[in-house]
């Protein structure tokens, strides 16, 4: 089986992966060129054969397997969504090349779990601003450090609980002593 | 015939009325507001003036700036459409005094039936039936049995405060009477602050069936075949259909005379709508109240009966006696209207404003299509969001349905939601093709479920949108790696500067 | 094709596929089971769909001691190739560790030098994804002479074409030159680690007791060391990055960074910079919020954002063009340079320099960070270094300064004296010798000394200086700062001077190169 191997650089790159995602589910289109004008599209595991073309802007006509649809697609420049129109039903679909999106997932994981909040500098403890036992939200001031003549604030990293306060008002601390401990907390969704 | 008339209204309704007028051959004065100027039926008209801003209140609702407009370019009419001044006897008056025709009944007939109050006291007289009912307060447990007795079952006690579908309570039987009149007066005093209660007969499967009124300024009132308006949302008409299927020619004989005596009451001398409410059950009707001006379903009598309403409206205005008797009014067929607002059906109707990117208007035979919108309106927030009707007409109801069902798959707005898929599924519901329907028809057969339904071809959507992405980002990619042709950026000047920069061995 | 050709086809298919697993299926479930994926994995991870092209599997050692010569594996630990990362050429080796334990052999060596030096003719970025026990000891010093001509690889190529490490596994002993030469170091957290000597030894010697994770792990090096620049949770994380960060740089020094379609409007102006500088001087703000109010949607690729955290370096772009950023942050030891954070920048200002990347400096900096481990430290020379290379950068330059710009920090910074290319201040700006306080005494030490109430009268003379001295228009007199502008204007007024100075031509005197104080 001949595999259709892309030019690098120059002029095309003939697949590409993308990651859709519509009303919450996602799913892995690949798109290949076969030729002016026909797509062979593979949605999860099945495979499309496209005769796409574009007689007006935004306005598609395909024929798929013998079947003709005409097609509605918008989309804003520079985002990843298109909103889509067959027969009256819209879709919105968000469409993402499958690295990028992978990407994007993994960074914005973001910071979880126990924090224990050291000091980046020496320094004098101006001012604690929670107790332990405290709910701070992610961004909340805890500690004001001053520094190289410079208020620092430390910041907690996650929405969470002061479970320990080791820093107090007036102390001298040197770089990397321990300031404070934040422990994650799930907010209980059954209030009242 | 009038010489100039101003249409003082806007979107689909002023573009019907400038229509009829150039099929009458007058000349047409729009009014637009700020909001308005790029609007359809500003382009339509022969002269067009500027009536202020946006807010109705400012512009549409300014009765004195638009008769000044009439006098000024010296129109001897106005044509108020509906909603906006049609209803304001007021500015009928106003428009007398000055004299420019208002084209629509006389002052006291907008005035009178204006009240709900006035109204049913004046049709009452004509000896019009009334929903059977108190008009005044509940004193006593007793004067409820009282009553009951008299309204008989079943029964709906109403909160007096209450209002848009709040503050009701049916009772089926005496029985449950003493403790519900209880329970329904705490339950007002909890929620409107006010525990006045009153009885009213229930209408068992309402159906709100209207008909449809002309008469001239010569006395003739002749009558036209019913409107079935039963599918609403929160009071809103959403889809309306002539004849109904619930009357046969006996009913709709005992209607029509019944809607010309309430229509007598006041002197009526032009075109109007008594509105019944129907019981599905009993086939009872009763008078809920008159429209004394066009109604925004007016074509689908048009459609069954081959008459231009908007025209003779305004011949009559004009003083011309109606140019037919009520034997020579036909009754040829179905039609139906479905009104497209700018609302999203999958999510509790909301409206949504935006631009109108694209449009397809269906076509075919019998398929009429009153549009006030076009392609990059911004859907204004200031009005009414209804953008169009299409209206269908079928020699048989299956067939207009049918019909419907392929219009409306034609009809394409990009840009923003509608509630066209709302419609074309109404068109396939089984209790709507058999013609069992009634008021509370939406709230049983629509679910918000319905909204999470899986939409067929899901994954061509995904298709398309995949391939549009591609060839997006085929298309950046070329012009990364091809460079844009600028001068500046492949320039010799700075390819000779680097290589001089660089030491080598 | 008659039964002879078939037959060679098939033979051909057969070959393919045993040299695809490497040491075996067997080794590649222990690989997954450490949390890693297998060199050919990450390579499909790492290139555009379909684009990897393989060279040299069949390769074997031809190493005869210790009985080798009855165990040959094609391919013999590292997989190496080129493809295309956005539909541009690179070329990358991943090393294998299911054979042999990624260990470097001669013939190993041999393939990874061949396609270094086809990078280096045709131009294009070189990746290596390390994994590696690191010499094989069976080859003795074949497999030390085969490092030292990867070594002088790196070194060739170094500023001729992008090279960036991976270390995805184990990478100790000399093996560490080669990532280290490279311009960029990834590493994954938990599964990789690099050191010279390990613990081991380090115990028998110096009586240490250390970690592998401690002594050289992700973060190790990411926040301790500098000598990683990016920590990341696993191996497809990483490669991801990788991508990423290539699509700021050109693919050799001779090309520009490619540049992409704008989708963020050049004239855009932001209200929220005109009250990000606090009025007290002692507050701090994140230079970040900044950054992502003026880069193109908001999108700052933030490199050793562990390290040294008190100087931000990174790349960004305006109007579609890469530029690289180095940034004070005064919400960290109040945005002083010290020795670390003169290595880090230093070193980055150098690598755009090579590579044709424009640099904008964001300045608000109080001066040198005072201290006794930073002089016995060398801060002298390490800060020599950022001034030596900024000066040395001959790519355009600018500088907004947003509030301190004092003394010797304030020369380093890009200043409109070593040839900045477009200086920017910001009305808030206080461009001056030193702070106030500092001033104060030292100017007026013998009035301070005489009078009766030296509190009040230290008060006056600071609102004095501060009005006098601590703003930009005493340098825009002298013209060192070419415009004072608001700061809602900061995003159109930067573009404005990149394209302006996007054929700017410049160069040093003829030399084989500087002294660079190391």
């Amino acid at each position: 089986m001949e595999v259709q191997r892309p030019c690098i650089a120059a002029d095309r790159i003939l697949t590409m992966a993308y990651i859709a995602s519509h009303q919450g589910k996602t799913v892995r289109i690949k798109v290949l060129e076969t030729g002016p004008g026909l797509f062979r599209v593979t949605l999860g595991d099945q495979d499309y054969h496209v005769d796409y073309l574009e007689p007006q802007p935004n306005l598609l006509s395909l024929l798929i397997d013998g079947r003709s649809f005409e097609v509605d697609v918008d989309a804003q420049e520079g985002s990843d969504r298109f909103e889509v129109v067959i027969k009256g039903d819209h879709f919105e679909v968000e469409m993402v090349e499958e690295k990028k999106k992978k990407l994007a997932m993994k960074l914005a994981r973001g910071v979880t779990g126990r924090q224990d909040l050291r000091s980046p500098m020496a320094g004098n403890v101006r001012q604690v601003l929670a107790q332990p036992g405290d709910r701070v939200a992610a961004g909340q001031v805890i500690i004001i450090l001053e520094a190289t003549k410079m208020e620092n604030e430390i910041k907690s990293p996650i929405d969470g609980i002061v479970a320990s306060l080791t820093a107090r008002p007036g102390s001298t601390v040197a770089n990397g002593d321990p300031l404070c401990v934040v422990e994650p907390w799930e907010p209980q969704f059954n209030e009242g | 015939m009038f010489s100039k008339i101003l249409i003082a209204n806007r979107g689909e309704i002023a573009i019907r009325l400038i229509r009829a007028c150039k099929e009458l051959g007058v000349p047409t004065v729009a009014v637009y507001s700020e909001a308005d100027r790029a609007a359809l039926h500003v382009r339509a008209a022969d002269q067009a003036f500027c009536v202020g801003p946006a807010p109705s209140r400012d512009s549409y609702l300014n009765g004195d700036r638009i008769l000044e407009v009439a006098l000024a370019c010296g129109a001897d009419a106005i044509h108020p459409g509906y909603g906006f001044l049609s209803e304001r006897a007021a500015f009928a008056e106003d428009c007398a005094r000055a004299g420019v025709t208002f084209i629509g009944p006389n002052p006291r007939a907008i005035q009178v039936m204006g009240n709900k109050t006035t109204s049913r006291v004046a049709v009452h007289a004509m000896g019009v039936p009334l929903v059977p009912g108190m008009r005044e307060n509940l004193a006593s447990e007793e004067q409820a049995v009282a009553w009951a007795k008299e309204l008989g079952f079943p029964l709906m006690m109403k909160a007096a405060s209450g209002g848009g579908g709040k503050g009701l309570r049916m009772i089926a039987r005496m029985e449950d009477l003493p403790a519900a009149y209880r329970a329904a007066k705490s339950e007002s005093l909890h929620a409107f602050g006010d525990d006045a209660v009153y009885l009213e007969r229930y209408i068992e499967h309402p159906r709100h069936i209207e008909i449809q009124l002309l008469g001239d300024r010569h006395g003739r009132l002749i009558y036209f075949p019913e409107r079935e308006c039963s599918i609403q949302r929160r009071h809103q008409k959403v889809i309306e259909e002539a004849p109904s299927t619930l009357l046969d020619p006996e009913l709709r004989r005992r209607m029509g005379e019944a809607a010309v005596q309430a229509a007598r009451a006041v002197d009526y001398d032009s075109a109007g709508t008594v509105e019944f409410i129907v019981s599905g059950k009993t086939r009872e009707f009763f008078f809920l109240e008159m429209n004394t001006r066009l109604q925004v379903e007016h074509p689908v009598t048009e459609m069954i009966t081959g008459i231009d309403l908007c025209k003779e409206m305004i011949r009559s205005a004009a003083g011309c006696p109606l140019a037919f008797r009520q034997e020579d009014v036909p009754l040829h067929g179905h039609a139906m209207e479905c009104r497209i607002y700018a609302e999203d059906p999958d999510n509790k109707f909301l409206p949504t404003p935006g631009k109108i990117l694209g449009l397809r208007v269906p076509g075919g035979p019998w398929v009429r299509d009153e549009s006030g919108m076009y392609e990059g309106l911004d859907v204004p927030i200031h009005y009414d969001p209804m953008l169009s009707k299409l209206v269908v007409w079928g020699s048989t109801r299956e067939r207009c349905i049918t019909r419907m069902s392929r219009a409306l798959s034609e009809y394409s707005v990009k840009g923003i939601k509608t509630t066209i898929p709302f419609h074309a599924r109404v068109m396939k519901n089984e209790k709507f093709i058999k013609g069992d329907i009634d008021t509370n028809f939406i709230d049983n057969q629509f679910q918000p479920q319905d909204a999470a339904r899986i939409k067929p071809n899901e994954d061509i959507a995904l298709v398309a949108a995949a391939i549009k992405a591609h060839l997006r980002d085929k298309d950046r990619t070329q012009r990364m790696l091809g460079g844009e042709c600028e001068c500046a950026e492949s320039s010799p000047w700075k390819s000779s500067g680097r290589v001089l920069r660089q030491t080598g061995f | 094709m008659n039964q002879r050709q078939e037959d060679q086809l098939a033979r051909l298919r057969a070959r393919n596929e045993k040299a695809e697993l490497g040491g075996g299926q067997d080794k590649i479930e222990k690989h997954h089971q450490s949390g890693r994926l297998t060199a050919r994995e990450r390579i499909q991870v790492l290139l555009d769909d379909d684009s990897f092209t393989e060279l040299d599997k069949f390769v074997l050692h031809r190493c005869e001691n210790f009985g080798m010569d009855k165990l040959k594996i094609p391919g013999d630990g590292v997989v190496t190739g080129y493809g295309a990362i956005d539909g541009r050429l690179v070329y990358v080796f991943a090393q294998d560790a299911t054979v042999f334990g990624g260990s470097l052999s001669k013939a190993y060596a041999e393939k990874i030098v061949k396609i270094m030096d086809m990078a280096a003719r045709n131009g294009a970025p070189i990746i290596g994804l390390n994994d590696s026990g690191g010499a094989r000891i069976q080859e003795g010093v074949q497999s030390l002479a085969g490092y030292s001509d990867i070594f002088l690889r790196n070194m060739l190529c170094s500023g001729v074409v992008p090279q960036i490490s991976a270390i995805m596994g184990p990478c100790a002993g000399g093996a560490v030159y080669s990532p280290a030469i490279t311009d960029f170091v990834f590493m994954v957290k938990d599964t990789s680690y690099m050191f010279i000597t390990g613990p081991e030894v380090i115990r028998t010697v110096s009586h240490e007791e250390v970690t592998k994770e401690e002594l050289g792990g992700a973060m190790t090096h990411n926040a301790r060391s500098g000598c990683a620049h990016f920590a990341c949770g696993d191996d497809e994380e990483c490669l991801l990055l990788i991508r990423e960060l290539l699509s700021f740089v050109p693919l050799n020094n001779q090309d520009d960074p490619p540049r992409k379609p704008v989708t963020d409007d050049p004239n855009r102006g932001e209200i929220s910079l005109r009250t990000l500088v606090p009025d007290n001087p002692n507050q701090p703000y994140d230079m970040k919020d900044l950054l992502k109010a003026v880069v193109d949607d908001g999108l700052f690729f933030e490199v050793q954002e562990h390290f040294a955290q008190n100087l931000l370096i990174g790349f960004a772009r305006l109007n579609g063009r890469s530029i690289g950023i180095v940034a004070n942050q005064p919400s960290h030891l109040a945005g002083a340079l010290d020795v670390d954070s003169s290595l880090k920048g230093a070193r980055f200002v150098r690598f755009c320099d090579c590579f044709n990347i424009p640099l904008i400096f964001f300045e608000d900096v109080p001066g040198f960070l005072p201290g006794v481990d930073q002089e016995l430290g060398g801060i002298i020379k390490h800060g020599a270094k950022l001034l030596y290379a900024i000066a040395e950068a001959t790519v355009p330059r600018l500088t907004v300064i947003t509030r301190k710009a004092y003394g010797g920090a304030y020369c380093v910074m890009n200043s409109k004296n070593i040839r900045c290319d477009y200086a920017i201040a910001y009305p808030s700006a206080e461009i001056a010798v030193m702070g106030p306080e500092g001033a104060v005494n030292i100017i007026h030490r013998t009035e301070l000394a005489r009078t009766a109430d030296p509190e009040r009268a230290r008060r006056a003379l600071l609102d004095n200086y501060r009005e006098q001295f601590a703003n930009p228009y005493n340098a825009a007199e002298l013209g060192y700062v070419d415009e004072i502008i608001d700061p809602a204007q900061t995003r159109p007024t930067l573009i404005r001077a990149l394209e302006m100075c996007k054929t700017k031509r410049a160069s040093n005197l003829p030399r084989k190169h500087g002294n660079l104080p190391l």
